[in-house]
Order: C-alpha cells, then sequence, then structure tokens
C-alpha cells in the first residue's frame, strides 16, 4: 500500500470519472444493508416459535346452514365421534384458529374500572375445556380447565369466569408478575386468570397481539365455527382426507370446508413475507452484480486509456504485481469512497424505513457485513481486469506516441 | 557497461515474421555519449526496448552492467530497469494525471526510497532541469520542451548509469530540442552514459559516438565517416 496518495491525488484531478461509480457502491450499500435487514427481520419473524405443534394440528371451517341444528350440542357430539378415532389425541370445536390470519380480539383490562387500568388486546380461542390439550399446552402456572367450567354459549346463558392467558399477556396486564387468581376484564365481564401458558400465537402473525392470547371454556352457537383437532405425529393428511366424511355422516345440514394443518395456515399467512424476502433476495443479488459489472467496467476502460501509461510506468520499473495492485487500490479506494458515503445513506434510508414502515433501527452488522461483501465482490471484479492491465507489455512506452 | 552479442530478435506475427535485429553485437562503455540514427523501421526502437530491459531477446546474450539478463524473472527485470536505467521518450510520456512532483516520484516509488529521500532527489532533479518552482503543475501546463525536461529528471531521479533515449527531440522544435541535447550532455559529463535515438544527423554529430542501424544490423557507420575512434572501432567489430 506503498502508493495511496498519488493513486488518490490522480483520482481526485478525474472526479468526473469516479463520482458515478462511487455513487452506484453508496447505493448499492444502503439499499442491500437494509433489504438484508429487512429479510432478517422477517426470517425471525417466520421462524419464531409459535408455542403449538403446527404440523399435528389439523383445522377448517364449517357452517351450518339449518337453523334448526343444535350447534353447542353438535360440536360435542363431533368432538366425542373424531377422539374416538386411533390417531387422533384431542379435538374441539372453536371460534378461530392460531396462525391462520383471521379470528377475534378483545381488549381486557386489568380492572374494572377503566380509570387508571393497563390493558391490552389479545386473541380470544373459544373451545371445549379441552381446549389447552388440543394445543398442547403447558400450564405454566396454575391449571387447565375443568369440565364444569364449560359455558354452552346458548342465548341467555352466561358468559365463562375463567380464563388462562400467554404469559406475554399476563406481564402486560399484571406487571408485578402476580397474574394468576386475578381477575381481567372485557368491557364489564370478569375472568379470573386459573392458569397462565408460556407462548400460544394468536391468529394475525403480523399483529402485535399475536403473543397475547386468551383460552376461554366456552362454545359459541355461531352457525360459521371451526373445529381443531391434534393428531398422532404424521396422520394429519389420514385426518384432513376423511373428517368430511366422518363428520357429515353425524350432521349433514352443514358445509365443509377443506381442512387443513396449522402449518399450512402459517404458510399462507406468512406468504407475503415469502415473497417480499426472495424478491429482496434477488434485488440484492442484482444490484451487487450490477455494482461488480460497472467496477470491473469501469477498470476495464481504464485500463485500455492508460496502456500507454502503463507501458511507461513498467519501464520506469513497475513489475508486473505493481501494475495489478496500482488497479486493485484504485478500485479499493474508489470502494473506499462509496463505502463511506453508503453508510450515511444506509442510515438515512433506515431512518426513513423506521418513520414510515414502523421497521427497526439497522443494526450496524448489517452495514459492516455489507460493505465487507461489497469490497470482496469489487475486487474480485477487478481482478481480472487488474491482471489484463499487469500483462501489457512495457515495450508499448516506446511504440505508441 | 553494456554487452550485446549475436542478439537477434524476430517478431511473429500471424501473417509475417519480422527479424528486427540480426546477429546485433554492440559494447557500450561506460561514460560514453552514443547516437543511434539509421532509417524508419532499422530496428532502432527494437535495439533501444531491449537495451532497456522492456523486450526479450529472440536469441543472443546480453550483459548489463556485468550481469547477463537471459532468463531473469519478471520482478528482477523490473528491478533492473529501476535501479540502473532512465528512460527517456519521443512523446515525454508524462502521465497526465500527476503533477511535476508526482511524476518524479513515480520510479523512486518503486525503489522504495522514504519520503525524506524521495523528496531530496525529487527537488534536486527538478532542479537540475530549471522546473524546480513548477512542481505542482501537471504535465499539460507545461510546453513540449518543458515536459521533455520533466522527463528527463523523473530518468535521472533514482541515479541509473543508463539513460536510454528515443527520439528525445522528435516532438520538439529545434531551438527546444537543442536546450534538451545540451541538458543530455551536461548529464553525461556527470558521468551518466546516455544511448539516443535520432534522426536529427546535426544533434547526432554532437554526441562522443555515432552508430547506425541499417536493416535490423549495425553498420560501420562512424569508420566509414573516418571519425572513428580506436574505442568505437573495437566496439563495432
Ligand atoms: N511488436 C511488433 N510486432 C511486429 N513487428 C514489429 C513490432 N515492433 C516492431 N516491429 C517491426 O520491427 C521492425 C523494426 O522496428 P523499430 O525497431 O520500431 O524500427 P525503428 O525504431 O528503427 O523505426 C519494423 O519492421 C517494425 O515493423
Ligand atoms: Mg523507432
Amino acid at each position: 500500500m506503498l502508493h495511496i496518495s498519488p493513486i488518490f491525488n490522480a483520482m481526485m484531478r478525474n472526479k468526473s470519472s469516479v463520482v458515478l461509480i462511487i455513487m452506484q457502491i453508496a447505493l448499492t450499500l444502503a439499499i442491500v444493508s437494509n433489504a438484508a435487514f429487512i429479510i432478517k427481520e422477517r426470517i425471525d419473524d417466520m421462524q419464531r416459535d409459535s408455542g403449538i405443534p403446527e404440523t399435528e394440528i389439523v383445522g377448517f371451517s364449517m357452517y351450518f346452514y339449518d337453523e334448526d341444528v343444535d350447534i353447542t350440542k353438535q360440536l360435542q357430539v363431533d368432538q366425542q365421534k373424531i377422539m374416538e378415532l386411533p390417531y387422533v389425541v384431542e379435538a374441539t370445536g372453536i371460534n378461530q384458529l392460531p396462525l391462520s390470519g383471521s379470528g377475534d380480539s378483545w381488549g381486557f383490562r386489568n380492572q374494572l374500572e377503566m380509570e387508571g387500568a393497563l390493558t391490552s388486546g389479545a386473541g380470544v380461542f373459544a373451545g371445549n375445556s379441552n381446549i389447552t390439550q388440543v394445543f398442547d399446552q403447558q400450564i405454566t402456572k396454575g391449571r387447565s380447565f375443568r369440565p364444569d367450567e364449560l359455558v354452552l354459549r346458548n342465548s341467555g346463558a352466561d358468559a365463562p369466569k375463567v380464563a388462562i392467558i400467554t404469559q406475554a399477556l399476563a406481564d402486560e396486564l399484571f406487571p408485578d408478575g402476580d397474574a394468576l387468581g386475578k381477575y381481567i376484564y372485557s368491557i364489564d365481564l370478569p375472568f379470573q386468570v386459573v392458569g397462565i401458558m408460556d407462548k400460544m400465537q394468536g391468529p394475525w402473525v403480523h399483529s402485535s397481539l399475536v403473543e397475547k392470547t386468551v383460552l376461554l371454556p366456552v362454545l359459541y352457537n355461531q352457525q360459521f365455527i371451526r373445529f381443531a383437532i391434534r393428531v398422532e405425529p404424521g396422520e394429519a393428511d389420514t385426518m384432513i382426507k376423511n373428517v368430511q366424511d366422518i363428520l357429515l355422516k353425524l350432521e349433514n345440514r352443514r358445509v365443509i370446508n377443506t381442512a387443513s394443518t396449522i402449518a399450512e395456515m402459517k404458510a399462507t399467512s406468512y406468504q407475503r413475507d415469502k415473497l417480499m424476502t426472495n424478491m429482496l433476495m434477488v434485488i440484492i443479488a442484482v444490484l451487487i452484480f450490477i455494482t461488480a459489472l460497472g467496477i470491473a467496467g469501469m477498470t476495464i476502460f481504464n485500463v485500455n486509456r492508460r496502456q500507454k501509461q502503463i507501458g511507461t510506468r513498467r519501464a520506469l520499473g513497475a513489475s508486473r504485481a505493481d501494475i495489478q495492485g496500482y488497479f486493485m487500490t484504485e478500485s479499493a479506494m474508489i470502494a473506499g469512497l462509496g463505502i463511506v458515503l453508503g453508510i450515511i445513506l444506509a442510515l438515512v434510508l433506515n431512518n426513513y424505513l423506521m418513520t414510515y414502515f414502523s421497521s427497526e433501527a439497522l443494526s450496524f452488522n448489517y452495514i459492516a457485513a455489507t460493505l465487507v461483501g461489497i469490497i470482496l465482490v469489487i475486487e474480485v471484479a477487478v481482478f481480472l481486469p487488474a491482471l489484463k492491465a499487469s500483462k501489457i507489455s512495457p515495450a508499448i512506452a516506446t511504440r505508441s506516441v | 557497461m553494456l554487452v550485446m552479442s549475436d542478439i537477434n530478435k524476430v517478431y511473429q506475427t500471424e501473417l509475417v515474421q519480422t527479424h528486427a535485429l540480426r546477429d546485433f553485437n554492440l559494447t557500450v562503455k561506460e561514460g560514453e555519449f552514443i547516437a543511434v540514427t539509421g532509417p524508419s523501421g532499422s530496428g532502432k526502437t527494437t535495439f533501444l526496448n531491449i537495451a532497456g530491459l522492456l523486450e526479450n531477446i529472440s536469441s543472443g546474450d546480453y550483459q548489463l552492467d556485468g550481469q547477463s539478463i537471459v532468463g531473469l524473472s519478471d520482478k528482477e527485470l523490473s528491478r533492473l530497469r529501476n535501479e540502473k536505467i532512465g528512460f527517456i521518450f519521443q512523446g515525454f510520456n508524462l502521465i497526465p494525471d500527476l503533477n511535476l512532483f508526482e511524476n518524479v516520484d513515480v520510479p523512486l516509488r518503486y525503489r522504495g526510497f522514504n519520503s525524506k529521500e524521495r523528496k531530496q532527489k525529487i527537488e534536486h532533479a527538478l532542479e537540475l532541469v530549471g522546473l524546480a518552482s513548477r512542481m505542482k503543475h501537471l504535465p499539460s501546463q507545461l510546453s513540449g520542451g518543458q515536459q521533455q525536461r520533466v522527463a528527463i529528471a523523473r530518468a535521472l531521479a533514482g541515479e541509473p548509469k543508463f539513460l536510454l533515449a528515443d527520439e528525445p527531440t522528435g516532438n520538439l522544435d529545434s531551438l527546444m530540442a537543442k536546450q534538451v541535447m545540451e541538458l543530455l550532455e551536461k548529464i553525461n559529463k556527470q558521468g551518466t552514459t546516455i544511448v539516443m535515438v535520432t534522426h536529427d544527423a546535426e544533434l547526432a554529430r554532437r554526441a562522443e559516438r555515432n552508430i547506425q542501424i541499417v536493416d535490423g544490423q549495425l553498420c560501420d557507420f562512424t569508420m566509414y565517416q573516418g571519425g572513428a575512434t580506436a574505442n568505437e572501432q573495437e566496439a563495432i567489430a
């Protein structure tokens, strides 16, 4: 790195020829580091633990079109029949399915009086008293529901009295950690917290409420209702294939929609994210490729333009390695200037994304990793043109005028 | 000392084979000032390129300062060029994006001098050619004669034993050519061996020894002129 200052000075006397490529590198760094960060955020979201055995739970919706059907009773009959199957572990009628993208959320408070209350929204799952078993939930404090706590929500019946909530909701409403046994309120309905579960995601994967979940022991009397079944590992397909026939035999005044696993519902819910990450990856690849092409092209152009200078340098004592080093150093310097500008741009862009797209603050690691990557790509791209320069015959110094 | 023995240089292109030098023999002694003349295409530049290690020889032997250069690596050849040889070109060949100081600095950096040594040598060389006051200028801000003087400063800064010049006055008007010639003579007096290719018979005559290359071979032009010294006859033989 003997020759930094003359190379830099020569470059500065030719600013116009390097400004564009410096800007290109800066933009690439800014966009790639932010894109990589967004990809990481999305992938982290997709890989979050949902707290449930996604591949072992089969869910579907159904519609009772005849108002004469006693729906809460039918749901219990269905449950009993399904649970007789050897490959089924647990089952329940339910109002919504986790990670599916649609369902109910209620607002909850930690006290009856509105004033001074801590509040939080939460996804509410209403099912039979075995609902924690259906979703394979470990109760970390307290207990599961008892069968006698089940409420059949036919007209005029009471609301359930008890609830099981996730740790995330408990922390929000009872920051002191004493949620168990306390009451939570929705509008004016009180529910006593009888159990706390570690983790169970709700229906909306993109919502901040996704970790805040309430389970209630209640079967709704609704014509449009859902059903969740936990099967033995590997038996989901069998269940999906058979479930319509089995249930329609019990009661055919309904339409049963095609069942799928929670894992499949999750994939659908994250489809947009998946698309987005794939698109961003393509953008990253294209940008890096274009930058590499740009700097390689610039070097090829410079090598051709400076043939006589290269020959002269050789005549004055430059070895092949010196000539190659000259162009590698020059491109590294251009990369360096682009990177300085790019870091600033990256932070500006991230600030914009934070303001308008509620993205998180860009971690510096992403900028660092991107800039190391860019330098490597640039030096690889420049290597061959620089090698070509080093092979220019020194005789060109006297042969060209 | 520069000794060429039975050197042949053949250029092979797809269509033709050019014998640029044939059985070329020449000895240059230390401190000599040799003018090389000859018709266009006769092999003068080829000879100078070989003498300056810019091109390989096809056959023969070439000893530069007592060392055979046959089979040396690129690195060794570059080092020899850098240490022992200064080049002056017809087209000056200054690097347009570097100022005068930086231009003269080029060979010194390849030599690996530290910055203090380089600064001193550059200033000294530019003083010698009378351009020390214009160190920060770019080549494009100078006249042709001044540019050639900078090129001479660059060739001399590293104190090489040999100065090789290919038509150094070819692009200059006669006044500037004269100035450059005087500068070369001054340098030669200070002990640097100079080999200069020129078209200008008048300038050539000012050199202490004249040789002519015709069709790739050395001609005992000096003897023919009757002006050869014993020294030269021996060299040409
Ligand atoms: N790189 C080359 N490839 C092929 N032929 C060349 C090359 N360089 C020089 N020659 C040929 O070699 C001969 C000698 O050229 P040169 O040494 O340049 O002559 P001069 O300098 O005396 O005019 C010419 O015929 C020229 O065409
Ligand atoms: Mg010539």
